[in-house]
């Protein structure tokens, strides 16, 4: 018996609610009110909670964006001091990152991991729920620190000294943020590795399980694995600007360097833990519209940890002009390029697997190719900046915002949101609209390119990023830029829409939605699921 | 929940928080040691 069953009524059911059984049988739902959001153990809860946490913080981080791409409409200050522009930078930077993104792929994981394997709940379903309510002080921290005396922190989202130091007490507020924020993931990360590796179903192997749950799994470990690191770079911070220590401080005697040296050790890997739960996504969406199984499954996997392992050894990518010897510089470009291989493999796999497919264009599997297109150019573009001489031309300007927003708006939220599609229908029981999605996708499509793409024009004439005002020959792509950006912010809305008025009155889904899918929740669920599912493990054959 | 599963559970679960604690300390000792 779960944990979770304990929680809601001590009633020791051998039922199976995972073959057939209808809602009505459903004896232990959820509580009423807002204690049952408060102390939930119920995976679906919690996922739903971190869903909804990264949708509100999205809007939020997407507000600022649009703020930033307002003031660069036209060249000259439009609205805001330079200083508040380098916050707005700033924590959209923290705030997409930590806010948004994270919390988006953990929600997908409370949901789908435990379904997917099988389980009942998380292995550790109380620890869940802290997990998620540390969130909610974390956000405060970060977004109240815009109300202090001296504004929000200012430094891009690296975070890099000596600026920080010298910053007001906005950094103290984001520090401590960052610090409940990796615990918070850090919890997570323990919670998903235990229940993959130890609630699965019989007959559940590790290489019968959707790709979505290895991705997870490594993602996991790659968390564990950096996370300290990340909290161990802000205490040092926290100590040189307030216990006397010059860790970063070269008045003291230290080294601004070793910064990015350590934060880049965190930070790359979390550029695979934005991405690798994304390719999982997409691997979960592309099998079930082109209808036949994914393709090269084994080297899927293998692809995967490979990525993982290779993102310890690239960090220095990021810091091509700070005077590391030739050598050091040769080592990460060939490691960096490296990492393409695995990346094609994939790349690979997935076309391998719409080749020759019955396939159909429902809003999720546009959002999916729409990701292979378009984060396949934000993967060129990075090889682009791994070649050194390029780099230190590129370094610190539009070619490289350009680039990576190619990686985590059309890569990692572009699975997010064909993920949500896709999974819309198990999880309320009620069907979306569909030419609404299609609506959402075409304008974000088209948004987003007119947004992005110029940038990297941008970046190649120069404009550097991080700034509120620009020379006169960058104002035309600026302005398609802006343009883009509304577009796609606006777009936005059209999603948000289509969720609440699916949930609220949407038509009943099917039990199987989506004729190709043949994960468990698909298989062996009703639509829309009872409240606890799997207390009897399925035999998987 | 099995008692062999738990039993594995929380031998993982100690196991990954002891890797993060000893990373984070690693990282805090290497350098205040140096320093």
């Amino acid at each position: 018996m779960s944990a979770a069953t304990h929680v809601h009524g001590d009633h020791a059911h051998d039922h199976d609610h995972g073959h057939g059984h209808s809602e009505a049988h459903d004896h232990h739902g959820p509580p009423a009110g807002f204690t049952r959001w408060l102390y939930t153990t119920n995976h679906k809860d919690i996922g739903t909670m971190y869903l909804w946490f990264a949708c509100f913080m999205f809007f939020l981080g997407g507000t600022m964006a649009l703020g930033i791409r307002a003031e660069l409409f036209k060249p000259g200050l439009q609205f805001f001091d330079p200083e508040f522009f380098n916050s707005l930078t700033t924590v959209h930077g923290l705030v997409m990152v930590f806010g948004a993104i994270m919390p988006a792929f953990v929600g997908f994981a409370n949901w789908l991991v435990p379904l997917h394997v099988g389980a009942a709940d998380m292995a550790f379903p109380r620890m869940n729920n802290w997990s998620f309510w540390l969130l909610i002080p974390a956000a405060l921290l970060l977004i109240g620190s815009f109300f202090l005396p001296g504004g929000a922190v200012a430094s891009g989202w690296t975070l890099y000294p000596p600026l920080v130091i010298q910053q007001g007490m906005a950094v103290d507020f984001t520090i401590l943020a960052i610090h409940i924020l990796g615990a918070s993931s850090i919890m997570g990360s323990i919670n998903i590795i235990t229940t993959i590796l130890n609630m699965r179903a019989p007959g559940m192997t590790m290489m019968k399980m959707p790709l979505f749950v290895w991705t997870w799994l490594i993602t996991a470990y790659l968390l564990i694995a950096v996370m300290p690191v990340l909290a161990g770079a802000v205490t040092m911070l926290l100590t040189d600007r307030h216990f006397g220590t010059s860790f970063f401080n070269a008045a003291g005697g230290g080294d601004p360097t070793m910064f990015l040296h350590i934060f880049w050790f965190f930070g790359h890997p979390e550029v695979y833990i934005m991405i690798l739960p994304a390719f999982g996504i997409i691997s979960q969406i592309l099998p079930a519209f082109a209808r036949k199984p994914l393709f090269g499954y084994a080297s899927m996997v293998y692809a995967t940890a490979s990525i993982a392992i290779l993102s310890f050894i690239v960090w220095g990518h990021h810091m091509f002009t700070v005077g590391m010897p030739a050598a050091g510089n040769l080592f990460f470009m060939y490691a960096t390029m490296l990492i393409a291989v695995p990346t094609g493999v994939k790349v690979f796999n997935w076309i391998s697997t719409m080749w020759k497919g019955e396939m159909t264009f429902e809003t999720p599997m546009l959002f999916a190719v729409g990701f292979l297109c378009l984060f396949t150019i934000g993967g060129f573009s990075g090889l682009v900046l791994a070649i050194v001489p390029v780099d230190i031309t590129l370094h610190n300007t539009y070619y490289v915002v350009a680039h990576f927003h190619y990686v985590l708006v059309s890569g990692a939220l572009f699975a997010i949101i064909g993920g949500v599609y896709f999974w819309l229908p198990k999880w309320s029981g009620k069907m979306y609209n569909e030419g609404l999605g299609k609506l959402h996708f075409w304008l974000s499509m088209i948004g987003f390119n007119v947004l992005f793409f110029p940038q990297h024009f941008l970046g190649l004439a120069g404009m550097p990023r991080r700034i509120p005002d620009y020379a006169l020959q960058f104002a035309e792509w600026n302005m398609w830029s802006s343009i883009g950006g509304f577009i796609f912010g606006f777009s936005q809305l059209i999603f948000l829409y289509n969720v609440i008025s699916t949930i609220r009155s949407g038509k009943p889904a099917e039990q199987k939605q989506w004729e190709g899918a043949d994960s468990l929740e698909w298989t062996h669920l009703p639509t829309p699921m009872p409240y606890h599912t799997f207390e009897t493990a399925p035999i998987i054959k | 929940m099995t008692s062999k599963q738990r039993k594995g559970a929380i031998i993982s679960a100690v196991t990954l928080a002891a890797m993060a604690l000893g990373i984070y300390l690693v990282v805090m000792l290497k350098f205040f040691v140096y320093k």
